[in-house]
């Protein structure tokens, strides 16, 4: 016997499943550029096909990077992931096995348990152990329904899994969980009332279990059977169906994602074929949720980045939910599956002003002087004039032939226009910027703006060095060109959002902190730093709630009450002295300030401005 | 005394409430001189100085679309002060004659004409939401208005 009415459920929705898969993928491959496909068929023949394997195998299904994050979660996607994908092989195999044909119907191996039940001892398993395939198929059915409890109990404990908050799901999500719950406890009392009904066939948890049931009601026990198959294979069918309206597409989804990855395809400025995959990778897992400030502390809880890809996946997106975002890159840092969401929200508010133009020919014709070292204060460092006049004194100490490029006035870096959507007027502005600093034939760029920092290395093209002023400064002082003097206080070193986990730049501040201060220890620093609040990415949001961000990130910084609070970002030395009650500083104020005093010798000749020939 | 002659030309407006309606009247005083003769066109050209156009400003002719669009979509707005911190700082404001806080005050009050070349020069660096002692979203305004001209303006 092979074939019974109840299979018709899981393989028409197989089949549904198999098909919709395939469309979509045929689709998102399509519209990839030329040169990417081309990056996507090569890639299957080189050595990177068995790298995205591999990261398949530890992502996918182990959760490697889930289960560094929070191991309780990271077990429970694992034993739903690799035990399921360990059902699918064992069971394939053992069917096979039994059958003795190398082609099965696809439905098969899931529900051999009703078409087989004996206790032979497989040719297989006369390498192994008898009755190997029994054990093991109950053992990581055992290891499923673990991942299930975890799961449930996730629904309604969510702060046991270090989850404060987690996400409101769509209708469609709701019927494709509550599919998914059923799967595996039909499988298992379908083959426990099989394994009962007949008294041998069952494994060790199956048998067992069933030799119970068939005590406590021995009459209805096979036509109960009956009944769970029909349950099992109706909550197969029901979740392949949903899956890919649902949540659940991003387990196809990230296989291919981590593909593109591999094979060196990446996101682009504008929405593509590899944003399009990002969106359907995410599994609303909700981790975003908890890392955005917005929600810990402004108390919006309805634009996270889990909401924000569900809507672009919606074609619905509200203007409200992209522009009500720091961008600040905490969501993207936790994200498990490694979407670009910041890049997304960005790309999502170019919409908005796709029309509009701008008109920046006012700004003049550039031409330096000409200088070794080029400073670049930007427009924030301009509004906390202390930065740039410490930066001068300790240039002018250091002896160094430098040229102050915007000391009378700035012509914007374009990133804030970029972070808005303007990335074309941007490039107008980028454009303008370049050629001043160019003129002047500097070899090393030097900005004490994270912000501009990283439109200059990203966007600018420049090949010179481009430092942030930190890293130049440790490096003067490396070279002994810089004299200091003891002066320590107890500092506290805020991680900017652009300079941290926008380019990694956490060791040269800190470094430069030792030789000066006695740093104290921060609760969320590096990669896991706090916005300070004054974000230039966030474009609407009552002054108020910005506020509370920032009260919030003060209340950490300074929880070890340090004399000075540190940070390297003039944007967020603006925002948080606001309330922080304690001296905020920059790096190179405090630089400045420990210099010893020079008695008459100023060792650099001069700072002259830009010349601007208008 | 231009600046004498300048003001003397005064737009007084008198608000008379209908219902939830507000309207205004405007009345022109003309300059006058001690003898209660108008001066003419041609004899303060002859003295060197010219008359500036009309400023009336009525309020029911105007376009009060844009007003309230940008209180809709961005009401910080409303907690301006005028105190032109914001054109003080403004980075476009060191090459031109970009000033945020005219451009503000016409939009609200209605006139449009030549905004939209203005606010076209602005970097959007935001210092000016930095200083503002009110809090007003100012990048998001400038958005709004780039937004509500393409709107309304085509």
């Amino acid at each position: 016997m092979t074939f019974n009415f109840f299979v018709l459920p899981f393989s028409l929705g197989l089949l549904f499943l198999l098909v919709s898969i395939f469309k979509r993928f045929r689709g998102w491959i399509r519209d990839l550029p030329d040169e990417e496909r081309k990056k996507f068929r090569n890639g299957f023949r080189g050595p990177k096909f068995f790298l995205a394997l591999k990261e398949v195998f530890f992502e996918s299904l182990l959760h490697r990077k889930m289960f560094r994050k929070n191991p309780l979660l990271g077990f429970m996607h694992m034993s739903f992931a690799f035990g399921w994908f360990l059902l699918i092989v064992v069971g394939n195999m053992e069917s096979r096995i039994y059958s003795g044909l190398w082609i099965n119907p696809p439905y098969y191996p899931i529900f051999l348990k009703f078409f087989i039940h004996d206790i032979h001892v497989l040719p297989f398993e006369i390498f192994t152990v008898p009755g190997f395939f029994r054990f093991s198929m109950d053992l990581i059915l055992v290891f499923v329904m673990c991942g299930v409890i975890l799961a449930l109990i996730k629904r309604s404990r969510s702060n046991w899994f270090g989850m404060k908050k987690t996400t409101q799901h769509s209708l469609t999500d709701k019927v494709a969980l509550i599919s998914l719950w059923f799967i595996f406890p039909s499988r298992l009392l379908a083959e426990s009332l099989t394994a009962g009904a007949f008294g041998y066939g069952g494994g060790f948890v199956t048998q067992y279990l069933g030799n119970v049931l068939a005590f406590l009601w021995p009459l209805s026990d096979k036509l109960l059977a009956y009944g769970f198959w029909w349950v099992y294979s109706l909550s197969l069918g029901i979740f392949f169906v949903t899956l890919p309206y649902s949540r659940y597409m991003h387990i196809p989804t990230e296989v291919l994602l981590i593909f593109f990855r591999n094979f060196g395809i990446h996101p682009h400025k504008e929405y593509s074929a590899f944003s399009e995959v990002e969106v359907f990778s995410c599994s609303r897992c909700g981790v975003c949720i908890d890392k955005c400030q917005l929600n810990t502390d402004a108390g919006i809880n309805d634009i996270q980045a889990v909401y924000f890809v569900q809507s672009i996946r919606n074609q619905q997106v509200q203007e409200d939910i992209s522009k009500k975002c720091l961008v600040c890159g905490r969501c993207e840092n936790s994200c498990p599956v490694g979407i670009h969401l910041d890049s997304l929200r960005i790309i999502e508010r170019t919409y908005y002003s796709i029309h509009e133009k701008s008109d920046y020919s006012y700004l003049p014709k550039a031409s330096a002087r000409k200088a070794e070292v080029v400073y670049f204060a930007g427009c924030m460092s301009h509004l906390t004039p202390s930065i740039p006049k410490a930066m001068s004194n300790i240039l002018k100490t250091a002896g160094v032939d430098y040229l102050f490029l915007d000391e009378e006035r700035t012509i914007c870096c374009g990133r804030p226009l970029s972070l808005a959507g303007k990335e074309k007027q941007a490039q107008e502005l980028l454009q303008s910027n370049k050629e001043l600093i160019l003129s002047s034939e500097a070899k090393i760029l030097v900005t004490s703006c994270p912000i501009c920092l990283r439109v200059f290395r990203e966007e600018y093209n420049l090949n010179i060095e481009i430092l942030h002023h930190t890293q130049y400064l440790l490096d003067l002082i490396k070279k002994g060109r810089i004299p200091l003097q003891a002066y320590f206080k107890r500092v506290a070193y805020h991680d900017p959002c652009d300079l941290g986990r926008g380019l990694s730049v956490y060791n040269e501040p800190r470094e430069l902190l030792q030789k000066i201060a006695d740093p104290v220890a921060v609760e969320q620093e590096q990669s896991g730093s706090l916005c300070c609040g004054g974000s230039m990415g966030l474009l609407t949001m009552l002054p108020e709630q910005r506020d509370a961000i920032t009260r919030a990130t003060l209340g950490i910084l300074l929880k070890d009450k340090p004399d000075i609070l540190i940070t390297s970002c003039p944007l967020c030395k603006k925002t948080l002295s606001k309330y922080a009650g304690t001296p905020v500083m920059d790096i190179a104020e405090l630089l400045s300030s420990s210099l010893p005093v020079l008695e008459g010798k100023i060792v650099a000749k001069n700072s002259q401005n830009a010349v601007f020939s208008e | 005394m231009p600046a004498l002659l300048r003001c003397r030309l005064r737009v007084i407006l008198v608000y008379k409430a209908i219902g939830n309606r507000i309207s205004f009247l405007t009345f022109d005083f003309r300059l006058r001189t001690n003898h209660q003769s108008l001066i003419t066109n041609h004899q303060l050209k002859t003295f060197g100085y010219t008359i500036n156009s009309d400023r009336q400003i009525d309020y029911d002719l105007n376009n009060k679309m844009f007003r309230d669009y940008l209180v809709q979509s961005e009401p910080t707005i409303l907690r301006c002060i005028a105190c032109g911190s914001c054109t003080a700082t403004c980075s476009a404001g060191h090459f031109t004659s970009f000033n945020i806080r005219r451009i503000h005050t016409l939009l609200v009050r209605g006139e449009t004409k030549g905004i939209r070349k203005e606010i076209e020069k602005c970097m959007l660096c935001g210092k000016c939401q930095l200083v503002c002692p009110r809090g007003v979203n100012l990048r998001n305004c400038i958005l709004e208005i780039h937004h509500s001209l393409e709107k309304f303006e085509k």
